[in-house]
């Protein structure tokens, strides 16, 4: 501790302001003592299609750390009334339960996510998280339903999950045979 | 804490929503987590839980990061010489809720959790203790207070977050549990070993952005190998002179 006087994280971590109203598509959410802000990025507005009314808003939330940093924003996104298609959806629970770098997430076909929406300006798909960049880049936005075809719904609000465990391992071998302390600690 | 940004950013409660895992790792350890704070009402599914076209009324694609808030380059160039965020403090408090273990008082006397890791045939864990039983023993020799032995990889995520809320010193090796310290009893002590070639900052900011007292050991011994698993010696008389000095805190 500096100078005996106790000083708060939020200078060089995010900090946090909770139960704040969101009112999108346009919100800023910030705490007085940050610069902490996420706003709507990525907005695909609805469109009346045959039978769906399809929404894709997507924000960038930038952590404090990652602004010191120099580092980019990461990215997260809602939608609504959007359709996937799980049988182009591949991918099983890898057999180690860890699987290796670059298969992590699961494997979409063409179409295997749609909607009827119009992209906006902002739309870049390059702009997506890895593991959403894979599904958004099978996106299809103009999706019309086959006569008589039926969808199944599911009206719970749902959270697609890819975790990444991150890649923090013990001691390598070759860390520790070539590696003198004092150079460890350098 | 991702997640719990998110649902907070756009409001949503866990009892409406249901979580579908959306990659090919195995359920792991935090699973109980997800499904108790994060969709406590409807079962967590996997992609396989649907063959065909399937309309969601609403969809929430997570936010990933891969900067862990407490690796070193949150501080730089220095050790943060801060204390408590209100991120951290607001995680804490809605996972701690989850679990009704948020009003839980200080245990009386301390308490003091030693987390150890050991190697199976199925798994070559990360960091092991090479002198286990002399620190045990150190443990085992201190009077007034309540000493707790456990490999948390055995337990599940609710034993092991019960544990640590009625724990007021949390001793550990260098590794991710320790990130548990977070959950621990008000005014808590870490006193981390952290093997010759770790510097000493993660977990530094992990007590310290939670407002608890942090105790580095160093290990002054080289470490031995057993594949990507490597053994680190406890300097003993170090650690009981730490241990002490953490016991006198938590008091």
């Amino acid at each position: 501790m500096s100078g005996g006087r106790v000083r708060r994280c939020g200078a060089r971590v995010s900090e946090f302001t909770p139960a704040l109203p969101w009112s999108p598509p346009h919100h800023e959410w910030r705490s007085k003592s940050t610069h902490q802000s996420v706003t709507p990025y990525i907005h695909v507005i609805g469109s009346q299609g045959d039978r769906l009314h399809s929404q894709l808003t997507c924000y960038p939330y930038h952590q404090q750390h990652k602004i010191l940093d120099g580092r980019g924003e990461d990215l997260f996104c809602e939608a609504s009334n959007v359709v996937i298609d799980f049988s182009k959806v591949g991918g099983t629970v890898s057999p180690s339960g860890k699987p290796g770098k670059g298969s992590e997430y699961l494997r979409f076909g063409a179409d295997s996510l749609l909607a009827t929406c119009r992209k906006t300006e902002h739309y870049d798909p390059r702009l997506f998280m890895p593991h959403h960049s894979l599904q958004m880049h099978n996106f299809r936005n103009d999706f019309q339903a086959a006569d008589g075809e039926e969808l199944v719904e599911h009206a719970a609000t749902t959270y697609l999950l890819a975790r990444d465990e991150g890649d923090h391992r013990g001691c390598r071998l070759a860390f520790c045979l070539s590696l003198s302390q004092s150079q460890t600690l350098s | 804490m991702n997640m719990f940004l998110v649902y907070e950013i756009l409001g949503l409660q866990p009892s409406e929503v249901q979580v579908m895992l959306f990659d090919r790792f195995a359920d792991g350890p935090y699973m109980e987590l997800v499904r108790r704070a994060f969709s406590p009402s409807h079962p967590v599914l996997r992609h396989t839980h649907y063959r065909g076209k399937v309309l969601f009324r609403r969809l929430v694609f997570h936010l990933e990061s891969p900067a862990g808030l407490i690796f070193p380059k949150v501080s730089r160039p220095g050790p943060l010489r801060c204390r408590r965020t209100s991120l951290f403090d607001s995680y804490r408090r809605f996972v701690l809720q989850s679990f009704d273990l948020l009003k839980v008082d200080p245990p009386a006397i301390p308490s003091v959790t030693l987390t150890l890791r050991h190697r199976t045939p199925e798994k070559n864990v990360g960091r092991v203790m090479a002198n286990e039983q002399e620190v045990v023993q150190v443990l085992r020799s201190g009077n007034m207070i309540d000493v707790r032995v456990v490999d948390t990889a055995t337990m599940k995520f609710s034993e092991q977050l019960k544990l640590i809320r009625s724990t007021n010193v949390l001793i550990g090796i260098h590794g991710a549990g320790l990130m548990l310290i977070m959950f621990a009893a008000e005014e808590a002590v870490l006193v981390e070993v952290h093997p010759s070639y770790r510097q000493d900052r993660h977990f530094r900011h992990a007590a310290r952005m939670t407002g608890k007292v942090y105790m580095p050991l160093r290990s002054s011994s080289r470490e031995t190998c057993r594949g990507s698993s490597d053994s680190v010696t406890v300097p003993i008389d170090e650690f009981r002179t730490v241990v002490d000095g953490a016991v006198r805190i938590a008091r």
